[in-house]
């Protein structure tokens, strides 16, 4: 019984350690990090807010334009850079290799853990001046909300640990995945709710999780859509499939001893 | 040879039937044949090798940072430290302060005491809060060794002597060699043979990935000038051959 605690102690040490760690190389001196990923995000939801606004109008099923597109750009960018931040891990394991303590699973962890406070933080920052700048109401459901934007956190959190190790075996897969990262978010509902697609398209759309976030995420951020099409416990399931195939996954990349 | 880690003391490192290749250039290169070694506390010993022996391996082996091909090495109650005088490790992109912080957190240290204690030795001052990447490279061999010394570690493996200008630094760091000797093991592997004679009581000859134990440190100085000379002839032959 002690080991266990001793074991479940340092693997919190460890774990606390190297979030921290990632935290200050994510955010860098002066907070320079955070800026630069909220400038990034803004120029992101001004562009394609200017886009609907000019193709379409300010108010999209009864949900102004520009917190609608945020939500999206929001939950897909969590998905999106953490799945980046956390494949590229295998990239930055050297700077650990003097603490043989450290794993890649820790070093995963703790890239995820960072980047989704990151943006959970970005994102209700982003909100607030939404609100303060009267271009939003308030939040219908701010803590569902939270909780949606963690939840496409750790699709990229287990979706980064998958590829990360692919891509210690097939480095071809880096560029293949930026282009399914741009076919994904064209059919996340980043800039569009499940009702617009046509219902013959339904089949195969709907097996997008990140497209159920996303029309929960309106439901819950504005609290006059109703998210009928979506279901939170399919994409639920997709989290615990994909947990289990990083955790697969992650165990068979490990570097193996060869028997001599 | 009798595996040195069968009959297990309560603390010891020990290395059992340990081989090491690496593919080079298009040949298979070994590192180390089938090394057995086991150090105790209070030991200090040395790894006399030439360059190219496999002494840096040896090193890496000890730290854990490597994993050998074949055979295993023990560490059983006993914390082993990074390589001393290591010129990596840290992230240049954080200060010195938080990447102590970073390592004192991880071995569950308090941070405010290990940082003190470094900048007691180092004396960092304001680069304590300067980027490392800012600094000259030095700084981070100071701050590897003096986080090492200050987090007290059971053994410190020593990949050769430090090469510095800075002889003040270098003077304290012989100091704190000589007083973490009192109550940890040192394993110095270098090719310098008079630090051998002032830090080691123990001496290994580690030539062409295979060691070899001696009972005094000057049998086992005399056998490695030996060992030197055929490397050095060795090498002599391959220029020659080579048309240099």
């Amino acid at each position: 019984m002690n080991d266990a605690l001793n074991a479940i102690d340092n693997q919190l040490r460890v774990l606390s350690a190297v979030t921290f760690r990632e935290a200050k190389a994510r955010l860098g001196l002066n907070f320079v990090g955070v800026w630069t990923e909220f400038g990034r995000l803004s120029i992101a939801i001004g562009i394609f807010s200017v886009i609907r606004y000019f193709t379409g109008s300010g108010i999209h099923r009864g949900m102004e334009i520009i917190p609608f597109i945020a939500t999206g750009v929001l939950m897909f960018w969590m998905f999106r850079r953490t799945l980046l931040f956390v494949s590229m891990t295998s990239m930055s394991a050297e700077r650990y290799a003097f603490f043989p303590q450290v794993t890649m699973l820790d070093i995963a962890l703790g890239r995820g853990v960072v980047n989704i406070v990151l943006y959970v933080v970005l994102s209700f920052a982003t909100f607030g001046v939404f609100i303060i700048a009267g271009v939003s109401g308030p939040i219908y459901r701010p803590a569902y909300v939270a909780m949606l934007l963690i939840v496409s956190g750790f699709y990229g959190l287990f979706g980064g640990i998958i590829f990360n190790a692919l891509f210690a075996r097939v480095k071809i897969l880096r560029p293949v995945l930026q282009v399914g990262l741009r076919i994904l978010m064209l059919t996340s509902g980043v800039f569009f709710v499940i009702p617009e697609i046509p219902y013959s398209l339904h089949g195969f759309a709907l097996w997008n999780p990140l497209l159920h976030l996303n029309d929960i995420m309106r439901q819950e951020y504005f609290g006059k859509y109703s998210a009928d099409y979506a279901d939170f416990g399919y994409a639920m399931r997709w989290l615990i499939g994909l947990a289990l195939f990083a955790l697969i996954f992650e165990r068979a990349a490990r570097k193996r001893k060869d028997v001599g | 040879m009798a595996s040195p880690v069968q009959k297990m003391p309560e603390r010891i490192i020990g290395f059992d039937g340990v081989s090491v290749r690496y593919y080079d250039r298009g040949r298979i290169m070994t590192a180390l044949h089938d090394v057995n070694f086991a150090i105790t506390p209070g030991q200090s010993v040395a790894i006399l090798g030439t360059k190219g022996s496999g002494k840096s391996t040896l090193v890496r082996l000890l730290c854990n940072i490597e994993k050998p091909l074949v055979g295993r090495v023990v560490h059983h109650n006993m914390t082993v430290s990074w390589p001393v005088w290591a010129r990596t490790g840290l992230i240049r992109s954080m200060t010195a302060r938080d990447n102590i912080r970073f390592t004192a957190q991880l071995y569950g240290r308090s941070a405010p005491d290990i940082i003190r204690r470094v900048d007691d030795f180092a004396h960092l001052g304001a680069k304590m809060d300067v980027l490392l990447g800012d600094l000259p490279s030095s700084t981070m061999a100071k701050v590897m060794f003096a986080t090492a010394a200050a987090l007290d570690f059971d053994c410190y493996p020593i990949d050769d002597w430090l090469a510095t200008h800075d002889h003040e630094f270098r003077r304290r760091a012989e100091d704190t060699l000589q007083s973490l000797r009192q109550h940890s093991t040192l394993v110095l592997a270098t090719s310098r043979t008079n630090f051998v004679r002032t830090y080691c009581d123990v001496a290994y000859v580690l030539h062409r990935g295979v060691l070899t134990h001696h009972d005094t440190i000057d049998e086992a100085i005399r056998y490695y000038r030996g060992c030197a000379a055929s490397s050095e002839a060795a090498e002599d032959t391959e220029a020659t051959e080579a048309g240099y």
